[in-house]
């Protein structure tokens, strides 16, 4: 799993496990919490004939049982599990279904509600408790401002509780409002002279027409460790959160600095202008339009004068990137929730495609506004600017790096005029014509290494004769003293 | 004040004989602006609509207001030398030409603003020493000349504030006589100490019987040198002026009574410079200040000095001034010398071009500078920025050295990273206008040739600081200047509303523009860092960001110092690491290097493009490693030239080559991003002893290697005693004695170790010089004014490392506790790593 901490570097990436639940949901829970009737009714209304479920890592030892229900259900159909995911388990994992013809997919588990486009997908949101009176009690402690204006999000495994929570808010705080997950079924909002509807992080926020979404605060129920408020919290950053955390039973207001974050942000963003070389690494292969954003990544670097190459890699780790030392910076294209990575391990900085436009379309200005949901970024979404066209003979296009105080520029430099005389002798051929320290693509870096490949070096190295080898496993071979 | 047109002034510029640029250079508070400003009253040319107004070389208001110089300032001055005193010259000159063209940079004292002198020291090729005669030469006065003396800037000095001698202290002639000669003999020992015996400039001492030393008050305007008396005396001894001048100083005793001069005190005679020139000018003061006007008047006129009727009306001190002024006009004095002992640009140009250009000291360029020919390819070098009235834009402020630089003209911008042959950092634009900078004024030029100052526009978004203009394709970077202070103090600023990021970020780019020292940078924390040189430059920094450059309001954290990671002894153990695949494996040990060679790669005695044997001889000479380790240096680090190293003492390992740039690259990481609390390593040596690869080539990729060697790297810094390095400031103050008490209370609650203390000649003036830690100065000025009644005025230079003692990774110790708040300001996990995170077992 990847680890998403974006304001503390996370664990060594070598002694990560994969977190399982040990023990399996009770049997007559399992109804309640995989919610089958609704499962069976989905597909037979639907009359799809192979069943693909995606499960997430820390449900999986429930995976056979809700697999066996269903399929006993459904005689006629094909029910199965997927396996691993090559990226996130907050996405449907499309590919893997497709491979196995599947024509529907029952994703179980937190999702990010990144939209689809090939399969319909039905999401099982696996409910969790919630003490809703807990909840409320400690609120109003925290929160005694009664006028207060706040929004009530849940994260997916509360949802079921959500009316509930939202009624009992409500005698108490006159202007909440609550939120609706964005699904396939009601993603067109009927938007009306009363109220704005706005559409942030997979949830629909209806206010009262004239208010501003940063007037508000937001209660989130869920995970205060997770990516996901992480995530609201960094695209909406000039609201105020609150959390109240199920599991550990605490209310709190999260007091995290995000003018911090976002200034960390920053120096990313700073990063890519420096970079000349730029990695774009495929890191889903579920969310809808991540070819159109990768093709679009690609023409913007194009027009902004860097060289890119296209990465996919499946799951990211240090250890993959670090093998394209060429590379100056990644602009990773996947779901939110696992855009934000913990770089403190990688070798070069991993960066969201907004903070690529940013750094690279001079149409488009930091505000401040975040979003690390690449769809808005796309031609016909809200966040869409186009990219002008670099004008070569600007001279605005110079600028001094902060990084390493350095002039760079930005656009196509037109450089083949330099390096030749601005005098009349055009006829001399610079002699010491080598390769820029700083290269412009792949192969002038290769050609900077001071190993170029297998050399013979014939008459140097001295014969040896044959010696045994190590025998055994890479992790301890067999001659070593065990530890 | 003369007044010019553009056409006159240049055509003076073609005359390169005729044209002297030089600084003017001392401690803070010794009186160089006020001793600039009676020389430009004097001689300053100004386009003839700003006569009439003053102070020309303050130009800042905080400047005029604090009284204190910030940024060096240029301004040109106008002088006719006499056809007699031509032949004082001894350089090359045209006896035809008695019309000189003195480009005068008028640079700050306060050590913060160190970086001022060095821009102003690069362009000009004399310097006017200015030593106030109370203080003597202090700690200021040392480093600025070592510096000039470094970039082969031949010196006069200048002993100033002599009416303060005379009035307030009252010294007798022969104690002042003294004074004077200790300042002298100060001056020369480290002209001695840091210039080269028998260098391209000779002799380079300063002695008054030469005219190289003149005497005077800036305040009061007047000035003289001894050839001035000699002149008014050569009717008396019936001997020439220059053998006059040479018994006018010294041990030169003349008896009236057999009409000789001795080389020793015996009875009857008199020292020459006592009662020929101290006499008369103790006589003036007496008369002036105590005696009736009547007296003043006719001893006045009996020098041959005209007063006005208005004139003769005043009494007491500013009677003393005008007969002074009237007498010793302190312009003439001080032009006259500076014209005469300073070179031009044709004779210095000869002896600093191989100081000056890195290329081969034969190509074009190079031969074009050495001979300053203005039909040469253009070689300029820019070396500070200039704010102009269109904010965010620059001048580029520099001198010729060679050719001509015109409005319109095509060249080569090549910023300190260029190399021949090679696009980085280098630019092809045309120059939008050439420019004349006269003090806060400017003037349009069509072209300004050789051996000139002047400014450009519409380069300066290509340049950061400093760079290289040439026409020439084939040239190289005229060398960077090195600075005699570091930006060790920082302080990290944000901006109020996220939003104002952007104002933010373009207003510290045009900060790290407008300062020749000040660092703007965003750390990996997010964090906006300015880093200066001290509180007060980093004080006027955040003023010009806030109220100029940026123009918003600005958060700003209390000031921070930079720490280096280091260890204090060889690990303890072997150390492991293992790739991830498990198939590679790295050993290695740290140590810390021998003392004074992290410094030794600091100054690039040793460095990394030096030839590999000569590099590995120097080393095992002077720090004794091991010769053949020594030519196994791998790299330093970090950015490839910092004082650390990695040593491959493997022997006979298969595919080594292979892996080298990925180790080194995680060197490089692991060296920039130190394990303590990720600042940079110094003063670490780390070898490599053995190497475990996997067979085939895929399976040892960078992807393996690189995290390997950085964990690798952070086992052996943590299994070898690490330690953190702290900056410390050198201190010197200066104050009475019965102050001294207040300073030491201050300097030991401070962790400061005095090492010296010394009283100043006969006065009770002291100075103190001692160490003390950078973290500890923060608000140390203020403090120590209010412990002496503000007596003492300190000047702090960064002088070297220092190990914190006590261990790291103990929460308790003082380093402890730097390691925890330096990570939680940078948004790491809490607590040093542990070493299992590095560290593989077998």
């Amino acid at each position: 799993m990847l680890s998403t901490k974006v304001f503390s570097s996370g664990d060594n990436i070598q002694n990560q496990k994969i977190l399982c639940n040990s023990t399996a949901v009770h049997p007559d829970k399992l109804e309640e919490v995989y919610e089958t009737e609704r499962s069976l009714e989905w597909v037979i209304s639907n009359s799809f004939k192979k069943i693909a479920l995606q499960f997430p890592d820390d449900l999986l030892v429930d995976a056979p049982t809700v697999a066996e229900i269903l399929q006993e259900k459904l005689q006629d159909c094909t029910v199965f599990i997927l396996g691993d995911t090559s990226y996130g388990s907050c996405c449907v994992d499309e590919v893997a279904a497709q491979h196995y013809g599947a024509d529907c997919i029952i994703h179980y588990g937190h999702t990010c509600l990144s939209p689809t486009s090939k399969l319909p997908v039905l999401y099982i949101f696996t409910k969790s408790e919630v003490d809703i009176d807990d909840c409320m009690n400690q609120m109003l402690g925290t929160c005694t401002e009664r006028e207060m204006k706040a929004i009530l999000v849940c994260s997916t495994a509360y949802l079921h509780a959500i009316d509930k929570l939202f009624l009992k808010l409500k005698e108490h705080y006159r202007n909440v409002l609550a939120t609706s997950p964005v699904t396939s079924k009601n993603s067109k909002g009927n938007d009306s002279s009363e109220v704005t509807v706005i559409t942030k992080c997979g949830r629909r926020i209806e206010i009262p027409a004239g208010d501003c979404l940063n007037d508000y605060s937001f209660i989130y129920i869920g995970s205060n460790q997770g990516p996901e408020l992480t995530v609201m919290m960094m695209t909406l950053n000039k609201c105020r959160f609150y959390t109240y955390d199920p599991t550990e039973r605490i209310f709190r207001w999260e007091q995290v600095n995000m003018n911090k974050a976002l200034m960390k942000r920053y120096y990313y963003i700073e990063r890519a202008k420096d970079a000349n070389i730029v990695g774009i690494v495929v890191g889903t292969l579920g969310v809808s339009r991540y070819k159109e954003m990768i093709d679009h990544l690609k023409a913007l670097l194009k027009k902004s004068g860097k060289k890119s190459y296209t990465f996919v890699v499946g799951k990211l780790n240090p250890a993959k990137l670090a093998n394209f030392a060429e590379v100056d910076l990644y602009v990773l294209v996947a779901c939110p929730e696992s855009s934000l990575l913990d770089q403190s391990e990688f070798f070069q900085p991993i960066i969201s495609p907004l903070e690529l436009e940013i750094a690279c379309n001079q149409a488009r200005q930091w505000t401040g506004d975040y979003s690390l949901d690449f769809t808005e970024l796309l031609p016909g979404s809200a966040l869409y600017i186009e990219a002008p066209n670099f004008d070569s003979t600007n001279d605005d296009l110079a600028d001094v790096s902060l990084i390493n105080n350095r002039v760079r520029t930005i656009g196509m430099q037109d450089t083949s005029s330099l390096g030749k005389s601005p005098s009349t002798d055009v006829s001399l051929i610079n002699e010491n014509r080598s390769i820029a320290t700083i290269a412009r693509n792949a192969g002038e870096f290769l050609s900077t290494r001071s190993w170029k490949g297998l050399e013979q070096k014939l008459g140097e190295t001295a014969v040896s004769l044959a010696v045994q080898g190590q025998c055994g496993i890479a992790a301890g071979y067999e001659n070593e003293p065990a530890s | 004040m003369v007044n010019f047109t553009v056409d006159q002034i240049r055509n003076i510029m073609d005359n390169k004989r005729n044209i002297r640029n030089m600084s003017v250079i001392a401690h803070v508070d010794h009186g160089k602006s006020t001793l600039t400003d009676s020389l430009v009253s004097k001689a300053g040319i100004i386009a003839s609509a700003k006569a009439g107004e003053t102070r020309f070389t303050d130009t800042r208001k905080d400047e005029q207001e604090r009284c204190i110089t910030i940024k060096s300032t240029a301004i040109s001055l106008f002088y006719e030398l006499e056809k007699d005193d031509m032949k004082y010259i001894k350089q090359e000159f045209d006896p035809e030409n008695t019309h000189f063209l003195i480009n005068l940079i008028d640079s700050p004292g306060h050590v913060d603003f160190s970086s001022e002198v060095t821009a102003a020291l690069r362009v000009t090729d004399g310097a006017l020493v200015v030593v106030d005669c109370v203080s003597g030469v202090c700690v200021q006065t040392e480093t600025v000349l070592r510096q000039a003396i470094a970039e082969r800037i031949r010196p006069v000095l200048f002993m100033n504030k002599m009416d303060l001698a005379l009035l307030t202290l009252q010294l007798e002639a022969e104690d002042l006589y003294q004074t004077f000669q200790r300042i002298i003999e100060n001056v020369n020992v480290i002209v001695g100490t840091y210039g080269e015996d028998d260098g391209p400039m000779g002799n380079i001492q300063v002695d008054p019987k030469n005219g190289t030393v003149g005497f005077g008050s800036g305040l009061h305007g007047w000035a003289f040198t001894l050839k001035d008396f000699a002149k008014m005396y050569v009717g008396k001894f019936k001997i020439d002026e220059a053998s006059l001048m040479k018994r006018l100083w010294g041990n030169q005793f003349y008896n009236n009574k057999d009409k000789k001069w001795y080389k020793e005190q015996t009875e009857g005679s008199v020292r020459g410079f006592t009662n020929y020139i101290l006499k008369p000018i103790y006589e003036i003061f007496n008369t002036c200040m105590t005696k009736s006007k009547e007296d003043a008047v006719t001893l006045v006129e009996k020098l041959g000095v005209k007063l006005t009727a208005e004139e003769k009306e005043s009494e007491g001190k500013p009677l003393l001034k005008t007969v002074m002024r009237k007498w010793l006009p302190a312009g003439d004095a001080m032009l006259q010398m500076i014209v005469i002992h300073l070179p031009s640009p044709v004779t210095a140009q000869k002896y600093r071009a191989e100081l000056l250009y890195e290329g081969p000291f034969d190509d074009e360029c190079c031969t074009a500078i050495k001979a300053c020919d203005p039909k040469g390819p253009l070689m300029m070098y820019i070396s500070k920025m200039v704010p102009t009235s269109d904010k965010g834009r620059f001048y580029a402020f520099g001198r010729v050295f060679s050719g001509i630089v015109a409005t319109g003209q095509k060249v080569r911008i090549m910023g300190p990273n260029y190399l021949p042959g090679k696009k980085e950092d280098l630019y092809e634009k045309t120059i939008q206008r050439t420019i004349l900078m006269m003090g806060r004024y400017t003037e349009s030029i069509e072209d300004v040739p050789c051996g000139n100052i002047c400014g450009l526009v519409g380069v300066d978004q290509f340049l950061v600081k400093t760079g290289t203009i040439s026409t020439h394709k084939d040239a190289h970077n005229m060398r960077v200047m090195k600075f005699s202070v570091s930006p060790v103090v920082r302080v990290a600023v944000e901006c109020k509303n996220p939003s104002e990021l952007p104002k933010l970020v373009e207003g510290l780019k045009r900060l790290a523009k407008s300062d020749p020292m000040v660092q703007c940078i965003i750390e990996e924390s997010g964090e906006h860092i300015i880093a200066g040189a001290g509180e007060l430059h980093l004080e006027i920094c955040l003023k010009d960001l806030e109220e100029d450059h940026a123009g918003i309001p600005i958060k700003v954290s209390e000031p921070v110092v930079s720490y280096r990671e280091t260890v204090s002894a060889e690990s303890e153990i072997m150390c492991l690491a293992k790739s991830p695949n498990k198939h590679n494996r790295l050993f290695m040990k740290a140590a810390p290097l021998p003392e004074g060679c992290a410094e030794a790669i600091d100054k690039g005695d040793v460095a990394p493009r030096q030839e590999v044997k000569e590099r590995a001889r120097f080393l095992s000479e002077k720090f004794d490693f091991d010769v053949t380790e020594a030519r196994k240096i791998w790299c330093f680090g970090p950015e490839g030239t910092g004082p650390n190293l990695l040593i491959d003492c493997t022997k006979a390992v298969q595919y080594l080559n292979e892996i080298k740039d990925s180790v080194v690259a995680g060197f490089q990481w692991a060296t920039k991003e130190g394990v303590l609390c990720e600042e940079n390593m110094r003063g670490c040596r780390f070898n490599l002893y053995d190497v475990t690869l996997h067979a085939d080539a895929i399976h040892r990729g960078g992807g393996q290697i690189i995290p390997t060697a950085r964990r690798v790297l952070y086992a052996a810094a943590l299994t070898a005693e690490p330690r953190l390095l702290e900056p410390v400031y050198l201190v010197e103050i200066q104050c009475p004695d019965q102050a001294v008490g207040g300073i030491f209370g201050v300097l030991n609650r401070r962790r400061g170790v005095v090492f010296d203390n010394q009283q100043i000649g006969n006065t009770p003036q002291i100075t103190v010089k001692a160490h003390m830690p950078v973290n500890e100065s923060f608000g140390f000025t203020a403090d120590l004014r209010s412990n002496t009644g503000g007596q003492a005025f300190p000047q702090c230079v960064f002088d070297h490392w220092q190990i914190l003692p006590g261990d790291p990774k103990d929460p308790a110790t003082k380093p402890g506790q730097i390691v925890i708040a330096s990570r939680k300001r940078k948004g790491l996990k809490e607590g040093i790593p542990p070493l299992d995170n590095f560290l593989d077992k077998l």
